[in-house]
């Protein structure tokens, strides 16, 4: 235990995280350089193209260090995203230490500072790396400046490295060694075992990844999983050294992986805890929050021969992805899609993205919304996420949305602005307390669908990126909820319903029916763009009908360029949804939804 | 005509290409056109996007040889029927002189099967009308019909239009044309080209009904890519009428020629009596196969589109090179040398074509005969658009019983790109 160091990566993007982790990997000789290209290289494009991590790639590496005595470091992969946090926590739970990489071209910029703070919540020992210092632009001294200035820590402990040329990849290796401290935990203890990461094998089933924490993990034993409450036995574990490592057990202090039989990757929670059957722990390791979906939306392929396709590749991603729920739902407009539940926000976006780039399939996402808890006058209640369940407004008596505890963290200088965001947002019982001289950590208690539209966005203008956000669900409150509809020329819209807060309603609406207004093209008709809530119009927009079309000759014979025009528009049309008597192209649907998030 | 020349002994190359084109086709009705582009003008109008150049000397000489080097290279199947309209366009084709036309009218009988009473059509520009001994000798070497690029009586916007001739010019040739015995007179005119009034635009339709022809062509000012037009008002120097307004001056125009006795038998073609609509023009509406000779002409044979270069020069160069080949088909199979692209349509795109076209014209759709060319019926398969559309007033189902067409009503006109894409989905 003593030469195990855990640690992870801590960058804003295009620091070098990736490259000075493939730098390592190659530093310890633990694999050829060309089993490096094939091999270690991030296998999902996604991840690379949006510059996120989104599943782990957790490595143990044998390093020799210069005192003569094997380490074994065990490089643990964050989601580099701080919409994230809610994972990026518990991989830090399972380290003791964090490289703080700072491009020494860039300096230190606003994702540094927001995963500092998560870094030191978990009294992890920071190790400041200035990375990129064989660039021309490179500017050490400035970047140690900021690293003592922003970050608040010691600039001289800071080790330049080149993740490129692997300069500085030795000090680097050492300072790990030295300077990161090596796991707690007693051997002693009965068996506490962090699952902080967990995927599917199709010959395996799931793969879970641990950190052990008191006692161990042997090949044989009889395990239960203390949130879930479920037994297994483990077939096998080991360590993942590019490849998985069979081995007999994982001490105090390791990390490694576990397969038990588990079938389903929804049949175990990230977070939970592995303890012994025989003589269990007696508390699970603190931290842990379900998995359960909180966001819902309904995803529908843009042309409904997709549909197929669509239950095949949302079956797939589910195998990986325990969070996400989905059911089969159909509207109307968009025809047959599903009903889908997500952790987050980003979560949807990235199962959108997925769906979209690894499935080639082309959606349409409906407003994400919240679950809320409907009392109707009969006494009945409901839990409602979806618009077109929503009862008529006289049969309900009142109904409760979710609440968090939103915590914001950010320098002093926007504690103003964050403030009035939050007010703006329904946000109450708003505090806060300085974490040192210039850091701030606002709490405060607001909808959880007030998150749902664009607070991200707005966030990250107000704090110029500085700010990092976090939440946890607390409560049901009550609330006045209003179902608002879009009517096109009468005829409602269902997938353009929403369930908003009455006091949002008109400025919702109003902002649906200008969308609209701006991407249905001019029809042979004037169209009529109603927000309504019940048989109340609370905003509208009109579409004057289009006047001429027709070109004015055909000559010589040259009908080819206008057919082809035809056929352009033609296929422009194939992508309309009827409403009525109107033709919606996608890109409506899409401009109005997408600008909810 | 040059008894002698080159052209004249050339023997008919043996073509490699495929197809035979203007075989006669059950499904179309089998009398070709002949269309001749001539590519001369004395200067280009700045709205114009035809292939046009200004003629270098000499020039129109070796054009007149290569038309009939290009009409004799097609294979005419020996059971073809003859053409049975024949139309110079342009370009000018009155820029040519006296003997280059009378030799391609001559010298295109003899390599081309033409009926005997086969219309010809003459394309003049109103300064070539030098007198009525001009207007004469066009119509004793066989143009029954006049075609006069009026485009405006309005001094300000012939000059706008970058025209060479002016109103008195426009009214002289028009009067003139109309006393010489052509079966047909037409003028073309075009409007919404900014910076007047409607009114001013209803008068001169007016003035242009006086005037003793049987046919007016009216087109709205298109703003082509690669137009002088276009660039001034891409750069804002050029404003053009917004979409209400151009509608406004359709409507203005079918109204007020209507009141004059003009029917309106297509979007932008006017007669004052259904023998007086052009015959040749009608063609490309209905369906009807054409031979196009000269750079950049169209041609069509019921199932097959094919287009000659565009450069007036450059199809010069090629058919002067007696090269047996021009481009390459998308099948891969070698083009004549004038031909630059060559496209062989299916079914549904004839039917988009065949509704386009014939929802342009005050006829409409012979619901009957496309049942029978493309097995559709589109009262069944399109019954609801249909009926909404015949709702809002934009089509008319007329005809007879068990023989329906479906027209465009002048409202529908004005949408009939979208009202095709609702038919055919
Ligand atoms: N010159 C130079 N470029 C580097 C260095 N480290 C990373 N890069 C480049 O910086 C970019 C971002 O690196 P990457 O590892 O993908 O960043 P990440 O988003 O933090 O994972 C890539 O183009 C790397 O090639 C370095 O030390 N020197
Ligand atoms: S005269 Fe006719 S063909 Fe010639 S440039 Fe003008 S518009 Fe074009």
């Amino acid at each position: 235990m003593k030469n195990v160091r855990n640690f992870c990566i801590i960058a804003h993007i295009d620091h070098g995280k990736s490259t000075l982790a493939d730098r390592l990997i190659q530093s310890c000789g633990a694999i050829s350089d060309r089993e490096f290209r094939d091999q270690v290289l991030d296998s999902m494009d996604i991840e690379r193209e949006r510059g996120i991590t989104i599943k782990s790639n957790t490595i143990t590496l044998p390093y020799t260090a210069q005192d003569g005595q094997l380490y074994e470091l065990n490089l643990i992969d964050t989601p580099g995203h701080v919409d994230f946090s809610h994972e990026v926590r518990r991989s830090l739970m399972s380290c003791e230490g964090a490289l703080l990489l700072v491009d020494a071209s860039q300096g230190v910029e606003a994702q540094t500072v927001a995963n500092l703070y998560l870094a030191l919540e978990y009294d992890l020992e920071l190790l400041p790396v200035i990375n990129k210092i064989d660039l021309p632009s490179a500017d050490v001294e400035r970047a140690q400046e900021e690293i003592d200035s922003d970050l608040g820590l010691d600039p001289f402990e800071a080790v330049q490295v080149s993740a490129k040329t692997g300069q500085g990849v030795d000090q680097l290796l050492e300072a790990i060694v030295h300077k990161l401290p090596s796991p707690k935990g007693d051997p002693a203890e009965p068996t506490q075992a962090l699952i902080f990461d967990a995927e599917y094998d199709p010959y395996r089933g799931v793969i879970m990844l641990c950190r052990v924490l008191n006692g161990e993990l042997r090949v044989g034993q009889n395990i239960r999983l203390m949130h879930t409450e479920r037994d297994y036995e483990i077939e096998e574990l080991g360590r993942i050294m590019i490849e998985r490592r069979p081995e007999k057990k994982l001490p105090t202090g390791s990390v490694g992986y576990v397969i038990a039989g588990v079938k389903n990757i929804s049949d175990i929670n990230v977070g939970d805890t592995i303890t012994d059957q025989e003589r269990p722990a007696h508390q699970p390791i603190p931290g842990y929050r379900e998995a359960k979906p909180v966001v819902f939306s309904s995803i529908y392929p843009v042309t409904s021969d997709d549909y197929e396709d669509l239950a095949k590749a949302l079956d797939k991603l589910k195998l990986n992805d325990a969070a996400l729920t989905f059911d089969k739902d159909s509207s109307t407009a968009l025809g047959f899609g599903f009903r889908c539940g997500f952790l987050g926000l980003l979560h949807l976006d990235v199962v959108q993205e997925r769906l979209e780039r690894e499935y080639d399939l082309s959606l349409v996402l409906s407003a994400p919304s919240v679950q809320y808890k409907v009392k109707m006058a009969d006494g009945e209640l409901r839990t409602i996420d979806n618009p077109s369940l929503y009862p008529e407004a006289t049969k309900v008596d009142h109904v409760e949305e979710p609440f968090i505890k939103a915590s914001v963290m950010v320098p002093e200088r926007y504690l103003g602005a964050v403030m009035e965001l939050c007010m703006e947002r329904r946000g109450e019982n708003t505090q806060f307390r300085y974490l040192s001289a210039e850091r701030v950590e606002l709490t405060c208690e607001m909808p959880l669908a007030e998150v749902l539209y664009d607070f991200y966005d707005k966030l990250k203008t107000v704090t110029q990126g500085y700010g990092s956000f976090d939440y946890e669900m607390t409560d049901y409150r009550s609330t006045d909820l209003v179902k608002v509809d879009i009517l096109v020329n009468g005829d409602r819209v269902d997938a353009l319903s929403q369930l908003v807060h009455r006091d949002k309603a008109r400025p919702r609406a109003m902002k649906y029916c200008e969308r609209l207004a701006e991407t249905i093209p001019r029809q042979q008709f004037k169209i009529a763009i109603q927000g309504a809530i019940g048989g109340q119009i609370i905003a509208r927009t009109t579409i004057n009908a289009f006047r001429k079309d027709v070109t004015a000759k055909c000559y010589g014979g040259d009908i080819t360029r206008k057919r082809k025009l035809l056929e352009k528009q033609r296929e422009g049309k194939k992508r309309m949804k009827m409403v009525g008597a109107i033709e919606i192209p996608q890109e409506a649907f899409v401009s109005v939804l997408r600008s909810d998030k | 005509m040059a008894p002698g020349s080159p052209a004249d002994e050339a023997e008919p190359q043996t073509a490699p290409w495929p197809w035979r084109p203007l075989a006669p086709r059950p499904e179309v009705a089998p009398t070709p056109g002949l269309y001749v582009h001539v590519p001369f003008c004395s200067a280009i109008c700045p709205y114009c996007d035809f292939a046009v150049v200004r003629e270098r000397p000499g020039e129109s000489e070796r054009f007149v040889e290569a038309v009939l080097a290009e009409a004799a290279s097609w294979p005419i199947a020996p059971e073809a029927p003859p053409f049975d309209t024949v139309y110079f366009g342009g370009g000018t084709p009155s820029a040519l002189g006296f003997e280059q036309l009378e030799r391609l009218v001559v010298g295109l009988g003899r390599r081309l099967p033409i009926a005997p009473g086969g219309e010809w059509s003459l394309e003049a520009n109103p300064e070539d009308v030098r007198g009525s001994e001009t207007l004469a000798a066009w119509r004793d070497l066989g143009f029954a019909v006049l075609s006069l690029g009026v485009q405006s009586l309005d001094d300000a916007t012939l000059r706008d239009l970058g025209r060479r001739h002016d109103r008195v010019a426009a009214l002289a040739a028009a009067r003139l044309a109309a006393a010489t015995g052509f079966d047909r007179v037409s003028a073309d005119l075009i409007y919404a080209t900014g910076g007047r009034p409607l009114d001013s635009w209803r008068e001169e339709l007016r003035e242009a009904a006086a005037l003793g022809l049987d046919h007016l062509s009216c087109y709205e000012l298109t703003y082509h890519r690669g137009t002088a037009f276009e660039r001034e008002r891409r750069l804002g120097r050029r404003r053009m009428l917004d979409e209400d307004a151009r509608a406004e001056w359709f409507e203005a125009t079918h109204e007020t020629l209507a009141s004059q006795g003009f029917e309106a038998y297509e979007v932008s073609n006017f007669a004052t009596a259904p023998r007086h609509q052009a015959r040749h023009n009608s063609k490309y509406w209905s369906h009807q196969p054409y031979l196009g000779l000269g750079p950049s002409a169209h041609s069509f044979d019921g199932a097959v589109r094919w287009s000659n270069v565009r450069s007036p020069r450059r199809w010069l160069e090629r058919l002067q090179s007696r090269s047996v080949t021009g481009g390459r088909a998308a099948g891969g199979e070698d083009l004549p040398p004038a031909v630059a692209e060559l496209e062989r349509l299916d079914l549904e795109q004839l039917l988009l074509e065949a509704v386009s076209l014939g929802l342009r014209t005050r006829a409409g759709l012979d619901l009957v005969s496309l049942r029978e060319r493309f097995a559709v019926d589109l009262l069944a398969a399109s019954g609801e658009t249909v009926r909404r559309h015949r709702e809002a007033g934009l089509l008319e189902l007329v005809g007879e019983p068990g023989r329906p067409w479906l027209r465009a009503s002048l409202r529908g006109w004005l949408v009939s790109e979208s009202l095709t894409l609702d038919l055919v989905p």
